[in-house]
């Protein structure tokens, strides 16, 4: 976002990922109609289109939900959650396909409205006392329809931040909406083992990564107040430990700032993104900007502005240099407060 | 800021990783099998399906139409022919046998009626029939036309030495 910036929209790099997505897709439904074709000749064609839907959006969501954790785990994943929200769409309306054969295989053309039938109908099989599985499909197909609708930074602005992100973390409901789908309803009646393993491997890997990542970054949550130097200031760390042009981030009052170290000069913002709380210091200076790494958005490092024509405005903080020792003031500026860059010499 | 979304964050999961496993294992460790039997009740011995023994199943017999024919045979050498019919639609459908290698429009005079076709209900074929050449007609008694009409083809000879 310097004086050379275009307006993120369509640009080569999402349109790669749409095409890998979209491939990626594709090919999958093709290898699971042709699987079924041949090791279940006697499923009929609904059925089998029912099941690759299914099989594809829950597959999908996994990947998507995997994306997070592994980008805080191993940079190179970045990539990858740049256009994060295609997927989510994809895997949404590959969802929406599978409820909208269900609902015509299954309940349509009888006395019973449909919809009324999903909740009213019975499951599988007598298993665990009767556990309704089509009811769990309904309420998370709800959830993920919400944000696909949602997912556009038009609502994100409109929203505000805090109601929108709210609202995207309900992933984590429908996620657990569709595993309780998926256990008290196809597996009930497949009882192959490799469908169970398959499904307990996504789970564990779902919960494995996200669990590592938080293990991961919880050292950098620990506070750095205890090295109080004067006038409330907090010793954070050396000059020489910021490579140029990078950040170390560092917990101050219990959040995140991002150190900067550009132009023989040390500036401090907030750590998280006005866009999607990305983190900030895992970012670069580039044309004289901080940029975000997840993407893109960019921050004027002294005064925490996006350059214009953007209006992101994210917290600055107070820094000093003294004796070759970054200090910053944890009391953060009002976002968009110019706070003088401390110069290293 | 970002300090209350990642609180939220650890308790969501801390939640899942409890509640997810514990639910998926409940389901797949209660789902009820199927218990095998060792031998018939005898109240159902006389049940018993006389057409056990399927000689032949073939899928791809009637062109243009997704119907899988099985041809089975009982404990006295009969043969019966079943169908399950995919996508053919057609009320009232019955069965026949024409032998010889002509393809007709109308049902041939010499065709021999098998029976109404139903998804459970082999339909027995002439012992004098038996390895000859010919195929299967569907007939739609309700529109009075050739439903479907099979590929020609031989049928299964229990009695061949």
């Amino acid at each position: 976002m310097s004086l050379q910036y275009s307006a993120v929209q369509w640009n080569r790099q999402k349109r790669i990922y749409d095409f890998i997505l979209a491939g990626g897709v594709g090919v999958f439904l093709l290898l699971f109609a042709g699987l079924s074709k041949v090791l279940f000749p006697f499923v009929t064609d609904e059925i089998m289109l029912i099941r690759s839907f299914a099989a594809a959006a829950f597959i999908l969501l996994h990947i998507i939900l995997c994306i997070g954790p592994l980008c805080r785990l191993n940079r190179k994943f970045l990539p990858l959650l740049y256009n994060r929200r295609h997927a989510g769409v994809t895997m949404c309306f590959l969802g929406l396909i599978h409820a909208v054969l269900v609902i015509a295989t299954y309940h349509a053309g009888g006395n019973i409205n449909p919809f009324v039938s999903v909740f009213a109908g019975s499951p599988i099989v007598s298993s665990i006392a009767g556990v309704p599985f089509q009811p769990f499909g309904f309420c998370a197909l709800v959830i993920l329809m919400l944000m696909a609708a949602t997912s556009h930074d038009f609502w994100l602005a409109n929203l505000t931040a805090p109601v929108w992100k709210t609202l995207h973390m309900l992933v984590y409901a429908a996620y657990g909406l569709l595993v309780l789908h998926v256990t008290f309803g196809a597996l009930q009646a497949e009882i192959n083992p490799v469908y169970a393993i398959a499904t307990a491997i996504g789970l564990a890997l779902v919960l494995g990564l996200h669990i590592t990542a938080a293990f991961k970054e919880k050292p950098t949550d620990q506070p750095d107040d205890g090295k109080f130097a004067t006038e409330g200031f907090v010793d954070v760390c050396a000059v020489a430990d910021i490579v140029e042009n990078r950040a170390r981030i560092a917990c101050l009052s219990g959040e995140r700032v991002a150190v900067f170290k550009y132009d023989g000069k040390i500036s401090v913002v907030s750590n998280v993104c006005q866009h999607q709380n990305g983190p900030l210091g895992e970012g670069k200076v580039i044309d004289g900007c901080i940029t975000c790494p997840w993407h893109g958005y960019q921050y004027q490092p002294d005064t925490g502005v996006s350059p214009p024509p953007f209006v992101e405005k994210v917290p600055t903080f107070n820094v000093r240099v003294k004796k070759g020792r970054i200090l910053i003031h944890p009391r953060p500026n009002p976002p968009g407060t110019r706070a003088e860059p401390a110069s290293i010499d | 800021m970002i300090l209350p979304l990642r609180k939220a964050h650890r308790t969501i999961f801390c939640v899942l990783s409890v509640l997810l496993p514990a639910a998926f294992a409940a389901g797949i460790t209660m789902r009820q099998q199927v218990p095998p039997a060792a031998s018939i009740p005898p109240v159902l011995a006389s049940q018993t399906n006389p057409y056990s023994q399927v000689l032949l199943t073939e899928s791809n017999l009637w062109p243009g139409q997704q119907i899988i024919t099985s041809f089975c045979r009982n404990t006295r050498g009969g043969i019966a022919a079943k169908l399950i019919l995919r996508n053919l639609t057609e009320p009232d459908l019955l069965l026949y046998w024409t032998a010889g290698t002509g393809n007709n429009t109308q049902l041939p005079a010499n065709s021999i009626f098998l029976g109404k076709v139903d998804d459970l209900t082999p339909l027995l074929i002439p012992t004098s029939e038996q390895g000859n050449t010919g195929r299967l007609i569907l007939y739609s008694l309700a529109n009075h036309e050739i439903a479907a009409s099979s590929e020609v083809f031989s049928l299964p000879n229990t009695h061949s030495p």
